[in-house]
């Protein structure tokens, strides 16, 4: 991020784009909230109707895909009614004029043909966020997961230029980080063509740098980013795999592919978990979990903040870098460390970015990178005195808008599929889930499609439906919605055996190698009655497997009367449930467990199901019966 | 800056401070419920609100007035004279404890709040042992349709903070209010739609006594609103009328608290757990710069995968390729038994044969070490991690 999170609050203009921000990063879903309540302007543009939407000022529901389309629409009606900062973009731009000169062509009335929205909305997002010099930007993966990812990205980073929202506090180009330490990984060097602060691993001075810092040869060559590192296993160039803290069999495109590769190469992972990729390992290390560590975090605004130790460790689960120290001194480089603080101290040494920061500063409260010297405050906003760019000029990039070849198949693919991820889960849920009462209320994948493209499609609420790409197909319960367009559906990323079975593992974004999981060409078929028994069985073994795994005495809410409310709510179900058992019999019982309390348990899990699936529906949480 | 003296001593505070935050400097604490310690909410006075917050529990002397003021909004003044535990002080205190208490349920040693309860923190602190007086209520024991907290209405002491944190910070406003007789209720603030389904009339032509009735008889419950259970409203209670649910059993004397930065998303905020015997218990916002004492539904509720007992605890490997089993080793023969094929690769098809996927969940220094073992013990520069996931 360019600014501060709490930035957001200060901001005159919101423009969230491809972010469901309350439910992905709901702190700040908040603060939009807040933002929203003090009377602050809200534009949201995204393909689904995500509950932002509800309170904008503006929403664009655009086509999936369409986001540089929509910036070029913008940015034509800015040039046109000469709302750009012209002194701006005198002083700390170039290109100015050529890009003057190519939004010319995405008239209001194009572009709202392309995006699918009314142009008089996008005629009004473009001055409501020209209209102030505090214009906050925030966008996530709806943004980047596309195969045009980073043209969708430096489009909207012309839109902050030329209206000359950067440099300040309040405004700027946000993008909301997923993970706790995806922006300190990437600060770290954890990236193919990356030393630690973003120093290039084919820069001879950088590679200079770093061999007399770490006292061996390095390689010049950019390395393999994740979504290629798969292709070139099977492609046989890469031969060992070593995973820690991912699980690519969910997190990847293409789930068969990536099975296919983690069999054949030799796999190291080292996890909190047994997870659907350490099924394919050949070793696996049990490391510690972050609340027995002590570390730092960089999260999505470059704050660097404490991580401490405060739970036990458990078994004899090692820290991560732990592992690594003795696996690095056994492969022949020898190393030691003492504790997390003195790999940071090391590594302050060749990150610029870091070098300031010291744990005793940031004991109390964290610090912005770059901190380059320890009297150094550190920086909450970034080009500050012009973009960090040659001379101080952020370049403005003249950005075709291109359909993805994913949507161009309309007849055998008429639906576009989308990812998105939910409040109750976490990536690939192997954290989340382990949570009770997160499990129940969000158990399994499921589709959001629209309603007239269901009722085409003759699919009901509830229904069982094969989702098809020409990767492979799912199975999932359908609901039916009118927060997406026609032509458009979205399905939760974070199921093993969902979304990613679908996304496609070889066109990617030709700059950042990301995946386009944001444009999947599908078909959506009705499936037999039959089958759809078959599954809504296998489901529901799933689920006692659930109950079966968890603690036998852990009906998890011990106040006195929840249990006798279950039980009561057992007992209703049962006399509705018959056919249930009948199915069972029929596919022949593999529990072992008295048929008795299979029923028991059966009803209960439905009850769960029922209830969550209603919850989902209606945006609410579930109530049980008193 | 003005000066003034509380309780004897001189403190000087910036203009606009108020008497509580004057003796919060002095270290001098002062009994508060419904007064936000991060000074969050609203001072609004709208008809929601009436009869919430405005608890008086903070009441100060001060001299020359003759009426006790409230610290947490009466502003400092220069040469004010302040007494925060004078017997004028004390003896208004104990009547608003008597009140309170009057109508909330006197089980102390079965409430999950034990220990944490300021009510039962100052009934001790004023000698007030047990109900002098019944003030009849309407009494509606747990409302547990919510799956990660529980709503206690009767310990409710109508302290405000729960429903003013709901709508102002969290902006989802699952909670209101409904006066009946002189008492204020807290509750669910359910849809039109649902009173009509569930009462068989639309929320706007119900009375607050039907309303009331609705919740009592549990026909509505929280989980029937647009509640995002993010517990917000939990971790500001200062009963125990919001809990959570939870299976951990443990007294607040029993935990030492520790803050840490949260594990799911890149907001970054601050927790402070609760551990008893090396797990955790509990978990509260801290007030971090990127969270301002909020947190949502995973931080707040998920960390039971800690204890799991999924949890892998020893190494393991498969000896004879993919088929065979993953059996449990030491560690040195895990690290021993990797490192070798590491070895092997390495040297039979180059560095670049290795590749590694870091992490995004864990810390910096595990990050830095990864990709220098990748780049200076195995030399390949093939290491990335899942920020395009």
């Amino acid at each position: 991020m360019t600014n501060r999170i709490t930035g957001i609050k200060a901001a005159d203009v919101i423009f969230v784009t491809g972010s469901n921000t309350t439910e992905a990063h709901p702190v700040m879903g908040m603060y939009v909230r807040q933002a929203k309540a003090a009377g602050k302007k809200l534009i949201v543009a995204d393909p689904v109707r995500i509950p932002l939407a509800e309170i904008a000022d503006i929403y664009l529901q655009i086509n999936p895909g369409t986001s540089v389309a929509l910036t070029n629409g913008m940015l034509n009606v800015i040039f046109a009614e000469g709302l750009e900062d012209k002194e701006y973009m005198k002083e700390h731009t170039e290109g100015g004029d050529e890009l003057k000169e190519f939004v010319k062509q995405y008239t209001p009335d194009r572009v709202a043909k392309i995006c699918g929205v009314k142009e008089e909305d996008i005629i009004a997002a473009a001055r409501m966020y020209a209209g102030s010099k505090k214009s906050y930007i925030a966008y996530a993966m709806g943004i980047t997961q596309h195969l045009n990812g980073t043209e969708n990205v430096m489009s909207l980073s012309n839109l902050a230029l030329v209206t000359g929202n950067l440099g300040h506090d309040a405004c700027g180009v946000n993008p909301l980080r997923g993970q706790n330490n995806v922006q300190g990984a990437c600060d770290m060097g954890a990236l193919p063509t990356d030393y630690p602060a973003y120093q290039k691993v084919f820069n001879p001075d950088v590679q200079k740098k770093f061999e007399d810092a770490w006292g061996v040869k390095l390689n010049p060559n950019k390395g393999l980013p994740v979504t290629k590192v798969i292709p070139a296993i099977l492609e046989d160039k890469v031969k060992l795999l070593y995973i820690m803290g991912e699980n690519p069999v969910v997190s990847d495109p293409d789930t068969e592919h990536v099975i296919h590769a983690l069999k054949k190469a030799f796999v190291i992972t080292q996890d909190l978990f047994l997870n659907e990729t350490s099924e394919y390992a050949d070793v696996v290390f049990p490391s510690t979990a972050f609340a027995e560590k002590d570390g730092t975090f960089s999260n999505t605004e470059r704050r660097v903040q404490r991580v401490r130790k405060l739970a036990s460790v458990k078994g004899e689960c090692k820290d991560d870098w732990w592992i690594i120290m003795n696996i690095m001194n056994r492969v022949g480089y020898k190393c030691h460390y003492d504790k997390p603080e003195d790999i940071f101290n090391e590594l302050r040494k060749v990150t610029p970015s870091y070098a300031g920061i010291t744990y005793k500063r940031i004991e109390k409260e964290g610090i912005h990178w770059p901190c380059p010297t320890e009297d150094h405050p550190g920086t909450p906003v970034l080009h500050a005195k012009g973009p960090i760019r040659n001379g101080g000029k952020g370049l403005l990039k003249v950005m075709e808008w291109q359909p993805s070849p994913e949507t161009q198949n309309k007849k055998e693919y008429p639906i576009t599929l989308t990812t998105c991820r939910i409040l109750y889960h976490y990536h690939t849920r192997t954290m989340t889930d382990r949570t009770r009462a997160i499990h129940f209320t969000a158990p399994r994948k499921w589709i959001e499609i629209n309603k007239d493209d269901a009722t085409e499609m003759r699919i009901s609420e509830g229904e069982w439906v094969e989702v098809t790409s020409p990767r492979g197909s799912v199975f999932a319960e359908a609901r039916i919605v009118d927060t997406v367009q026609p032509g458009v559906a979205w399905m939760p990323f974070h199921y093993a055996g969902g979304a990613n079975m679908l996304s496609d593992a070889h066109s990617l974004d030709p700059i950042s190698s990301i995946p386009g999981y944001k444009q999947i060409g599908v078909k959506i078929s009705k499936v037999s009655s039959k089958k759809a028994k078959a599954l809504a069985n296998k489901a529901d073994k799933e689920e006692i497997m659930y109950y079966a795994n968890e603690n036998p005495n852990a009906i998890r809410y011990k106040e006195e009367g929840v249990e006798k409310l279950l039980m009561e709510e057992e007992e209703k179900l049962l006399s509705g449930a018959p056919n249930l058992i009948e199915m069972q019999d029929k596919e022949g019982e593999e529990f072992t467990k008295s048929q008795d309390y299979m029923v028991k348990e059966q009803s209960l899990i439905s009850w769960c199901r029922n209830d969550s699936r209603k919850k989902a529906r209606k945006g609410k949480a579930g109530w049980l019966p008193k | 800056m003005v000066k003034l003296t509380i309780n004897g001593r001189q403190v000087e505070v910036e203009n606009g401070s108020t008497i509580l935050a004057a003796a919060k400097k002095l270290g001098i604490s002062i009994p508060t419920f419904c007064h936000d310690e991060y000074d969050r909410l609203s001072k609004d006075t709208c008809p929601e609100y009436d009869g919430l917050g405005d608890c008086g529990i903070c009441s100060c002397e001060v001299k020359g007035k003759s009426e006790l003021v409230k610290a947490c909004s009466t502003l400092a003044e220069s040469g004010m004279e302040v007494f925060t535990e004078s017997q004028k002080v004390k003896d208004a205190r104990k009547e608003i404890l008597k009140r309170i208490v009057s109508i909330h349920p006197m089980d102390c040693v079965n409430c999950v709040k034990l220990g944490a309860c300021k009510l039962q923190k100052y009934c001790e602190l004023y000698g007030i042992k047990d109900k002098e007086y019944e003030t009849p209520y309407e009494k509606r024991g747990k409302d547990m349709s919510n799956r990660f907290y529980f709503q206690e209405m009767d310990k409710c002491i109508r302290c405000g903070k729960c429903v003013k944190t709901c709508k102002e910070l969290v902006g989802v406003h699952a909670l209101t209010t409904c006066k009946v007789g002189d008492l204020t209720y807290v509750i669910p603030n359910v849809s039109d739609e649902v009173y009509k389904e569930k009462v068989g009339k639309v929320g706007s032509s119900l009375s607050a006594e039907e309303k009331l009735k609705a919740y009592r008889e549990g026909k509505i419950g929280m989980g029937d609103t647009d509640c995002v259970s993010c517990g917000n409203c939990v971790s500001v209670c200062p009963v125990g009328a919001l809990m959570p649910k939870s299976e951990n059993e443990f007294r607040e004397w029993e935990t030492k608290k520790v803050v840490t930065t949260c594990t799911y998303c890149g907001v970054g905020c601050q927790i402070e757990y609760s551990v008893k015997d090396g797990k955790i218990v509990d978990a509260k916002p801290a007030n971090g710069p990127s969270n301002e004492a909020l947190l949502c539904i995973k931080g707040k509720f998920a960390y039971d995968f800690i204890n799991h007992k999924d949890r892998l605890i020893h190494p393991m490997i498969r000896k004879n390729g993919k088929d065979s089993p993953l059996v449990q080793v030491s560690w040195d023969e895990a690290l021993d038994f990797a490192a070798k094929k590491i070895k092997e690769v390495r040297d039979e098809f180059g560095g670049d044969a290795v590749a590694g996927f870091s992490s995004a969940r864990t810390i910096n220094e595990d990050n830095y070490l990864f990709q220098k073992f990748l780049r200076a013990a195995v030399g390949t520069n093939n290491v990335d991690h899942c920020a395009r996931l």
